[in-house]
Formats: C-alpha cells, sequence, structure tokens
C-alpha cells in the first residue's frame, strides 16, 4: 500500500484530542447514478427513476432536477415533458441498486468497522479518538481519500460530511452538497458559528415540516438559533428529542453512531420438518405458514420486502440420496407487507427449486431488501386498494394476536402472474444476473 | 500455455457455490464424503479469481476484435475497478459513450486502444481526448461448448 492507505491517514486523523468524528457520506442521486455506472453514454443526460409500479418519479439525476421533475410527479402526467426534454425514464432496479449499495459498504469498512448503514444510500461512519480543530485538514483529506475509493470502485459519486455529531455530520454533508467548491467534502468544526447561521432551520436533520413554523414562531429561523437555544426551555417546550438536536448542534454527541438501531436487513423463517418431506403440497404448505410468520414479523417491524428467496434442502447426512440444497428468489413489483403476495411468491420460488424424488429436510423464506412500510405507501398513487388491505393485514394480526396464532389462515393458493412487476424499463441486472451482465465490444 | 502438462491441485467441487455477484444462485452441490476428516474445505473460483469483490464486476463480450488475446465472442471478463490501468494491460475503456475491452498501449506519449485482432486498427487517443478507463481485466472465462 502507498502511504495514501486509509490506515495511515486514519493513524493521522486519529491522533488528536477530540473523542470522536463522524462521518456522513452518501451517493449522490443514487439510484440515477447507479443507471450510469453501466451506461457511460447516459453521462450528462437527464434522467429519472420510476416507484416499482412505473407510477411516479422517485429519483433523479441533477440534470433532471434542474428540469424541474419532482419526487411524486406522476409518470403518465409528465411523459410528454420527458420526451420533449430528452430525458431517460427508468423503472427502479432494486437488484442493482442493493448491489451497489452493499459494494458502497464493504468500501467504507476499509476505513472503519463502525458503520451504521442508515439507508440504502447514506452510511454513518464513525472514526474513534478522532483529531480536533487543528487537524480539520487530516480529516478533510480522510474525507476525499474515501470519496475517490469509491468513485474508483464502484463508479458512484459520493458526499462526505463530517464533524462530532450525527446532526452536525448531516449538516456538514448538505454543506459538501451545495457548494461546489469544496469538492463533495466538508468538515464541519463544532465552533462554525457562521456556517450554522447559514443553515436555515427547516434544512436541520430531523426538524419536520411541521416543527418548522413553530420554531420559527420562537425566533428560531437557523442552526445556530437552534444551538444557542435553552435546552431546558426546548425539552419543556417541545421534547427530549428536539433537545438533544441542540446538544447535537452544539457538538455534544447525544445519538451515537449505533444508537438509531439500522432498519433490519433481513427476516429468515426457516425450520425443519418434522419427519423428512417429498410431497410438493405439503412442502407448499410449510412454506406458506413460513410465509405467514414472516409477514407477521414484517408488518410487526412496519416493515415492508422487496425481495422474497426460498431456500430448500435435504438432509446433509442422508445416507441414501445425494445432498441437494438450492434457493430461489424473486424481486417484488413494489415493496409489499401483505401475506398473500408473501404466499404467491414463496410458492412461485419453491416451485423453481423442487426436485422431485427427493427427501427434504428444511425449507425456508427470506425475505430481504427490507424498506419502511410508511414510505412505500407513498410511492403507490397508483393502487386503490392498498387502504383496504393494510387494513385487512392489520385485522388479520389482531385476531391472531388475540385468539393465538392462526386463527384466521390464508388459503395458501395456486399461482398466477397478475403481481408480477409492472416495470417496464427496467435497465439489466447488471450485478446479480448471468444472463444481464454488460455487454463489451 | 504450450505442450506442458497440467500440474494437479485439487478437485473443483461440483456445482460450487459463487458467492459473488451477490444474490447468486446455489447450485446442486457433489456428494456426501467418504473421508470428512481428510476435508480440507472447497475451492472457490472466487478466491482464484477476485482480488476486490467490491470493485469487481463481470462482464460479456460481443465482437471478435480481442480473439488473439484469447478473448472470445460470448466470453466473460472478470473486470477490477480498483486496478490502476497500466501499458499493455487488457481494459475496458470508455469509447463514444459505449464499453469497449481493448489492451491498452501507452508508451512514449502516444495512447492507443489496441484490438487483438489484425482485421482491426488501433484506436489512437489524441491528446485532447479524455480517455476513461473503466477498469482492468483480470481474467477471461470461456466456456468450450
Amino acid at each position: 500500500m502507498t502511504n495514501n492507505s486509509p490506515d495511515n491517514l486514519l493513524s493521522h486523523a486519529n491522533s488528536s484530542r477530540n473523542s470522536q468524528w463522524i462521518a456522513l457520506v452518501d451517493v449522490n442521486n443514487f439510484y440515477a447514478s447507479c443507471e450510469r455506472v453501466f451506461r457511460p453514454d447516459l453521462e450528462g443526460v437527464p434522467i429519472v427513476v420510476l416507484s416499482n409500479n412505473d407510477g411516479c418519479v422517485i429519483a433523479r439525476s441533477e440534470e433532471a432536477k434542474k428540469l424541474g421533475y419532482k419526487i411524486g410527479d406522476l409518470f403518465h402526467v409528465i411523459k410528454p415533458k420527458l420526451r420533449q426534454t430528452g430525458t431517460r425514464v427508468f423503472s427502479s432496479n432494486y437488484a442493482l441498486y442493493g448491489n451497489m449499495s452493499d459494494r458502497v459498504n464493504e468500501i467504507y469498512q476499509r476505513f472503519t468497522p463502525s458503520i451504521e448503514v442508515y439507508s440504502i444510500d447514506e452510511s454513518f461512519l464513525r472514526f474513534a479518538g478522532g483529531g480536533a480543530v487543528d487537524n480539520l485538514e487530516a480529516l478533510t483529506e480522510l474525507g476525499h481519500h474515501i470519496r475517490k475509493t469509491v468513485r474508483k470502485y464502484t463508479g458512484l459519486p459520493v458526499c462526505v460530511g463530517i464533524s462530532t455529531t450525527k446532526t452536525l455530520a448531516k449538516v456538514a454533508n448538505r454543506v459538501a452538497k451545495k457548494n461546489g467548491q469544496y469538492d463533495g467534502v466538508f468538515v464541519f468544526a463544532p465552533d462554525n458559528k457562521a456556517q450554522l447561521q447559514q443553515i436555515s432551520i427547516g434544512d436541520v436533520w430531523g426538524i419536520s415540516r411541521r416543527l418548522t413554523p413553530k420554531l420559527q414562531a420562537l425566533g428560531i429561523y437557523s442552526a445556530l438559533d437552534l444551538a444557542s437555544a435553552d435546552p431546558k426551555r426546548i425539552r419543556s417546550g417541545f421534547n427530549v428529542v428536539l433537545e438533544r438536536m441542540v446538544h447535537e448542534l452544539n457538538g455534544i454527541s447525544c445519538l451515537t453512531v449505533e444508537e438509531v438501531v439500522p432498519p433490519r436487513k433481513s427476516i429468515i423463517v426457516s425450520r425443519g420438518f418434522g419427519r423428512y418431506l417429498s410431497d410438493l403440497s405439503l412442502i407448499q404448505q410449510a412454506v406458506a405458514a413460513h410465509a405467514t410468520r414472516a409477514g407477521e414479523k414484517l408488518r410487526g417491524q412496519k416493515l415492508a420486502a422487496n425481495k422474497l428467496s426460498v431456500s430448500l434442502r435435504t438432509s446433509p447426512h442422508g445416507k441414501d440420496q445425494t445432498y441437494y440444497k438450492n434457493s430461489f428468489s424473486i424481486t417484488f413489483a413494489e415493496a409489499t407487507d401483505e401475506t398473500p403476495l408473501l404466499i404467491k411468491a414463496a410458492e412461485h420460488c419453491l416451485k423453481k427449486v423442487y426436485r422431485e424424488g427427493l427427501l427434504y429436510q428444511k425449507v425456508g423464506i427470506f425475505l430481504g431488501g427490507l424498506v419502511g412500510a410508511q414510505g412505500v405507501q407513498q410511492n403507490i398513487f397508483a393502487k386503490n386498494d392498498v387502504k383496504k388491505s393494510k387494513a385487512l393485514m392489520n385485522l388479520l394480526d389482531d385476531l391472531n394476536r388475540s385468539h393465538g396464532r392462526d386463527t384466521v389462515r390464508f388459503a395458501a393458493s395456486g399461482m398466477n402472474d397478475d403481481w408480477k412487476m409492472r416495470q417496464k424499463m427496467i435497465s439489466p441486472r447488471y450485478t446479480t444476473r448471468w444472463g444481464d451482465l454488460p455487454v463489451v465490444k | 500455455m504450450k505442450n506442458e502438462a497440467l500440474t494437479y491441485i485439487g478437485q473443483a467441487k461440483k456445482g460450487m457455490f459463487l458467492p459473488l455477484p451477490l444474490y447468486a444462485f446455489r447450485i446442486p452441490a457433489g456428494f456426501p464424503s467418504p473421508a470428512e476428516d481428510y476435508m480440507e474445505g472447497e475451492l472457490d473460483l472466487n478466491e482464484e479469481l477476485v482480488d476486490c469483490a467490491e470493485a469487481t464486476f463481470f462482464m460479456k463480450v460481443s465482437g471478435d476484435s480481442m480473439i488473439d488475446a484469447g478473448i472470445m465472442p460470448g466470453g466473460m471478463l472478470v473486470v477490477d475497478r480498483s486496478l490502476e490501468a497500466r501499458h499493455g494491460q487488457i481494459v475496458i475503456a470508455v469509447l463514444d459513450g459505449q464499453l469497449t475491452v481493448k489492451r491498452l498501449f501507452d508508451r512514449g506519449g502516444h495512447i492507443q486502444l489496441r484490438p487483438e485482432n489484425p482485421k482491426y486498427q488501433p484506436i489512437k487517443i489524441s491528446k485532447e481526448q479524455d480517455l476513461q478507463i473503466w477498469g482492468v481485466v483480470t481474467n477471461v472465462i470461456t466456456r468450450l461448448d
């Protein structure tokens, strides 16, 4: 390794007084940037990415933002303008985005073991025993090194904000993003009052649109105003969360990198059969039961899954047959927490891995690509029956809670394809499917 | 490799699990071992072919411009983005917005992307052009069928 290695930079940055530095690193226009990695011809071309059902815009490239496209714009409404402006439209390709996100987080691990994956495109990195103000230079260098490494290894552009608390790291990241002269990296000294003054209160992490006017009514217009407020008064007037924010803006860390529970990455329901099974219909029942259980877990945490896999295996110690183990995954048209859909998907996957004539010992369900169920609901304007279905799910969970498991159950039905995704403009799954690899001449 | 005998380095287990790219399928595995005590684990092709997983991508070759380098149409390339491209290496470059595989020539101030097939001419890169290297090809996998 050269003397520019992460280790070297870190020992430098870690060498002085402050107890920790926190970096917020996020990928610029993540979905659109992922689409560009394998399509260099799209450099400089406006890109929008649509929600799972091609209903509305969920992500935009910088060029598309400048053209005035907004998150939530309905696809069928903006279609003519998209054509006129030469904007490229993609259905969301979560297989690709998830894989690129994993790669980026792997790269962060080279710099520090303490990482909180905050969302698909942003992570907090903690550097213990970090430098103080006199070492801003080393931290800036570290930030640029992270940025260059991610760019080189994955082709994705990131911005890095570094400070002493999560809230300030968020502020720093915003400064890095909004001001081209910093080249994507900004280190925020905790006593940088001038910078705090420039951040309007509504742009501070965690200050909701609802909260903004209430704070403004108290004369709190900027991040600095909030930092200067009396924490006790804020606590009595609002709550302890906002009080913490005051401390955080003053460089006193209240939110540890681990504290905000990272969204669960997966849910697994897997069980061995009481005896070896070979009959597909029996295994189907098991799979349906697992899927039902997984759905309960999912809704219990207010999550929705983008991906479901089924894995099936024979006994590894079976004397009279070879060991067989296989799994199959599908990606949902949109993230779902609905049991019927999970069961259908699971049965579909099961059929892909089931081979006749074998004695199976275990089947398992894996739910991945978990996202907050709330966010999903906002994205699916197109679907009318969501509320009804949600109500049904809630009723179902309530009944099963109060009257015992499986009081009310789904009659696991056959598979049909009507739930399959409407993703007409999806790019190839370049990094997760052999048949979709990028082609070079 | 000319007429040298191949060195036997062990048998790749049938239906090996390839964890890269992520979400790869598991393929039916081989036999329960009659020699459990002598097991040394499996040979993982990724270990051999992939140095930096985060920066490694697989690509498919179309066309015959590199056949003299053993890169056949339909072959698969293992591309490592973490490596710095040097003279003489086979690289993925961006040419007119398209990804292309060529050998990089970088000597005496002249930069070229050279095909490995007499049918094609080297592509000269002028000083004004900013040659964008996407990654360095580290391995070629060709199916013999």
